[in-house]
C-alpha cells in the first residue's frame, strides 16, 4: 500500500509538524483515503494533541488503502526546517519499503530535493480520548493568549484561566506578586464567548507555552473552551484540517 | 539478587525515556532495593560509610533525601514499598546471603588494618547490610518528607507490583526483574542512579538512562505467558529456589517454549529442583500482599527534616537548606497536578 501527498506549501506543513512536535517526539499518523490525522498524548499524558489534515487541503491525494505511519517528529522536522519559502511538498509513504520521502519544489519547478525518511515501527497502543464536555467557550485572539501566558509566567509556573460571560481572565500569583490579564468580550482580543456561568481551572503555563507559541503561526484566532476544574481544550481553525489539544488541569487542594 | 533474565527482554519491550517523561506519574520503589544502592554505593575510598558524630551510618539517609528531591523536582511522585517478613521459601537465600556478608566483613577489617583500600572497599560493600535502624530511619525520613511509604506483609518487590497493577501506582521501580514475575504492567529502572554507573570491579562507567519494561509487550514478544516467564526464572533460578546448572535464559526460553512448562522442561533435561516449580510458581502468582495502606504525599516537615539531619546526624546545614527550598518548591508545584488519564 502507498500513499502521496501533494501541498501548495512546504512552509506550512511545516508549521504544522512544529506544532505537533510541542507534544511529542515521535507518533503514528492514521492514513486513510479521507485525511491523515495524529492522536497523540505527551509521555506525562498532561496533554493531548489531535491533528487532521484532510484531502482537500492537498493539490493531489493518493491513498491506497488504510494505513499507519510512525515517525520520529523531531527528525521528521529536521528535514522540513530545510524548506524555503514558496516551495511546494510532496510526501510519498510505501507500507512496505516503511520509507517517508519529503520531496521540496521550488516555485520553478527547476529544483526538487527529495529527503527519504526511516519509520519507526507502530507500536500498537489505543490513544483513547478523554470524554469532556465544557461549560464555556471563548473564542480570542491567539497572540493575546500567548502575550498573557508569557506574562504570566513572570510570576508562576501555573495560571488560573476563567471564562465568564463577558470575559476572559488569566491570574498567575506567585512568591513576587500577581499578573492578571483581562480579555473583554467585543474588544479587539474576544470574537465571542459562549457561557451563562463562570468557568475556571489552573493549567501549567509552560503546556501552555510550547502549544500556544508555535500554533500562533498557523490561527491568528483560538477556540478556549473549559468547565470548571477540568481540562481545557485550545482549537486552532485551520484549513481544510483540525488541530486541538487538551491539557489536563491542576487541581488546587484546600 | 533477583531474576536474571535480561540477556531475553526483547528491545521492543524496552522504553527508554528521561525522568521527566514520569511527570505525575506515582511510581511504587522497591525500598530495601534502593537502600541497598546507597549503603553500598555511597562510602568513602576505604569502605566506610558515611556517619555521624555518634558512629551511626547516613549513607541512606543522604541518598534517599537527595535522590527522593530530585524525583519531586523531575514532578515524579514516589512510594516507598518495604519488605516485610520473607516468604518461607526465600530463608536459604537470606541465610547464605547473611554468611557471605558476614565472611565480607572479615575480609573488610582485613583488608584495612592491612592499607589495601581499593580492596577494603569493595569488600565493605559486599558487607552492608541493611539493619533495623536503617530501614527505620529511612522511613522516619521519608514521613517527614511527607512521601508514602507502604509496608508490605512479605515481599516489597510483590507489593509495588500490586501496587502497580491496582493502578494506585504507575509502574513498580527495581534493579531486580522480580516484580515483573509479580506481574507489575510496567517495570521502571535506573532511577535511583541516573548519570553513570560504575562497572563493579572495574574503574570504568557506563552510562545508564532510565528505562521502562512492558509487561504485556515482553510477553508477546517472546509469545509466552506470565506463568511460562515464571517458569523460565525457575529453570535459571531465583530467591527462591536455584536454577538448573548451565541453563541461562536463553536456554529456559527455548526450554519453556518447546516443552511448555519448567516441570516438562525439567523432565526433559532429567533434573530436577531442591523445591518444586508448582511451589515457586505459586509464590510468584499469588504473594502475600496487602490492600491496606494509603498513598498520600503530604506537605513536607521542613524543621523535621532539618532537625534530624542536621541536629541528629550532622550533615551540613547549607546543604540541607538549599536541597529543602528545592523539595519546597517542588512540593508546591507537584500539589494538584494531574493528568489527562483522570478523564478517559
Amino acid at each position: 500500500m502507498s500513499f502521496r501527498m501533494r501541498l501548495p506549501s512546504a512552509d506550512y506543513f511545516s508549521d504544522l509538524v512544529k506544532a505537533i512536535h510541542a507534544i511529542v517526539d515521535e507518533g503514528t499518523f492514521q492514513i486513510t483515503s479521507e485525511s491523515i490525522r495524529l492522536v497523540a498524548m505527551d509521555p506525562a499524558h498532561i496533554s493531548l494533541v489531535d491533528f487532521e489534515l484532510s484531502n482537500s487541503a492537498a493539490e493531489e491525494y493518493e491513498c491506497s488503502g488504510e494505513m499507519k505511519m510512525t515517525v520520529s517528529i523531531s527528525e521528521l522536522m529536521k528535514f522540513l526546517k530545510r524548506a524555503k519559502k514558496g516551495e511546494s511538498l510532496i510526501l510519498t509513504y510505501n507500507d512496505e519499503t516503511k520509507k517517508l520521502s519529503i520531496t521540496l519544489i521550488d516555485a520553478t519547478g527547476s529544483r526538487e530535493r527529495t529527503f527519504t525518511l526511516n519509520t519507526l515501527e507502530t507500536v500498537e497502543t489505543r490513544t483513547a480520548t478523554p470524554n469532556l464536555t465544557f461549560d464555556a467557550k471563548a473564542r480570542v485572539n491567539t497572540d493575546a493568549v500567548k502575550d498573557a501566558v508569557k506574562d504570566s509566567s513572570l510570576v508562576s509556573d501555573y495560571v488560573k484561566i476563567t471564562i465568564a460571560p463577558e470575559e476572559v481572565i488569566f491570574l498567575a500569583k506567585g512568591e513576587l506578586g500577581t499578573v492578571q490579564t483581562k480579555l473583554t468580550k467585543m474588544g479587539a482580543t474576544v470574537y465571542d464567548i459562549e457561557t451563562d456561568k463562570e468557568v475556571w481551572a489552573h493549567f501549567s503555563i509552560s503546556y501552555l507555552d510550547k502549544i500556544v507559541r508555535p500554533a500562533s503561526e498557523l490561527s491568528d484566532e483560538m477556540v478556549m473552551e473549559l468547565s470548571t476544574n477540568k481540562p481545557i481544550r485550545l482549537g486552532f481553525p485551520i484549513p481544510s484540517g483540525k488541530l486541538e489539544y487538551l491539557i489536563a488541569p491542576r487541581i488546587e487542594g484546600e | 539478587m533477583g531474576v536474571k533474565l535480561g540477556d531475553i527482554i526483547p528491545e521492543r519491550a524496552v522504553e527508554r525515556i528521561r525522568l521527566e517523561d514520569l511527570t505525575g506519574k506515582a511510581i511504587a520503589f522497591d525500598a530495601y532495593n534502593i537502600l541497598y544502592q546507597f549503603i553500598t554505593v555511597i562510602r568513602g575510598p576505604d569502605g566506610r560509610p558515611l556517619m555521624d558524630h555518634r558512629g551511626r551510618i547516613t549513607s541512606h539517609l543522604s541518598g534517599m533525601f537527595f535522590r527522593t528531591i530530585n524525583f519531586l523536582k523531575a514532578g515524579l511522585k514516589p512510594i516507598y514499598v518495604y519488605d516485610g517478613r520473607p516468604p518461607e521459601l526465600k530463608r536459604e537465600t537470606v541465610e547464605r546471603r547473611e554468611e557471605r556478608r558476614s565472611e565480607a566483613a572479615e575480609l573488610y577489617e582485613r583488608a584495612l588494618r592491612e592499607g589495601r583500600l581499593e580492596e577494603a572497599r569493595k569488600y565493605a560493600q559486599q558487607a552492608a547490610t541493611l539493619n533495623q535502624y536503617i530501614v527505620e530511619s529511612s522511613k522516619r525520613l521519608l514521613q517527614l518528607m511527607g512521601i508514602p511509604v507502604v509496608q508490605a506483609p512479605s515481599e516489597g518487590e510483590a507489593q509495588a507490583a500490586h501496587l502497580a497493577s491496582k493502578g494506585d501506582a504507575y509502574a513498580s521501580a527495581s534493579q531486580d526483574m522480580d516484580s515483573l514475575l509479580f506481574g507489575s504492567p510496567r517495570l521502571v529502572r535506573n532511577l535511583s542512579i541516573v548519570g553513570r554507573r560504575k562497572l563493579p570491579g572495574r574503574r570504568e562507567y557506563v552510562e545508564v538512562v532510565p528505562e521502562v519494561i512492558y509487561l504485556d509487550r515482553l510477553l508477546e514478544e517472546l509469545g509466552i505467558t506470565r506463568e511460562q516467564l515464571i517458569d523460565i526464572a525457575i529453570l535459571v533460578g531465583t530467591d527462591y529456589c536455584e536454577g538448573v546448572k548451565g541453563v541461562g535464559p536463553k536456554t529456559a526460553l527455548k526450554l519453556v517454549k518447546q516443552y511448555g512448562s519448567a516441570e516438562a522442561a525439567l523432565r526433559h533435561l532429567g533434573k530436577s529442583l531442591e523445591k518444586s516449580p508448582e511451589e515457586v510458581r505459586e509464590a510468584f502468582l499469588k504473594p502475600k500482599v496487602t490492600d491496606e495502606y494509603v498513598v498520600e504525599w503530604r506537605e513536607p516537615d521542613y524543621d523535621g527534616v532539618k532537625d534530624m539531619l542536621c541536629g541528629e546526624h550532622d550533615f551540613s546545614e547549607e546543604r540541607v537548606e538549599k536541597a529543602l527550598g528545592e523539595l519546597r518548591a517542588a512540593y508546591k508545584r507537584q500539589k494538584g497536578v494531574t493528568s489527562l488519564d483522570a478523564w478517559l
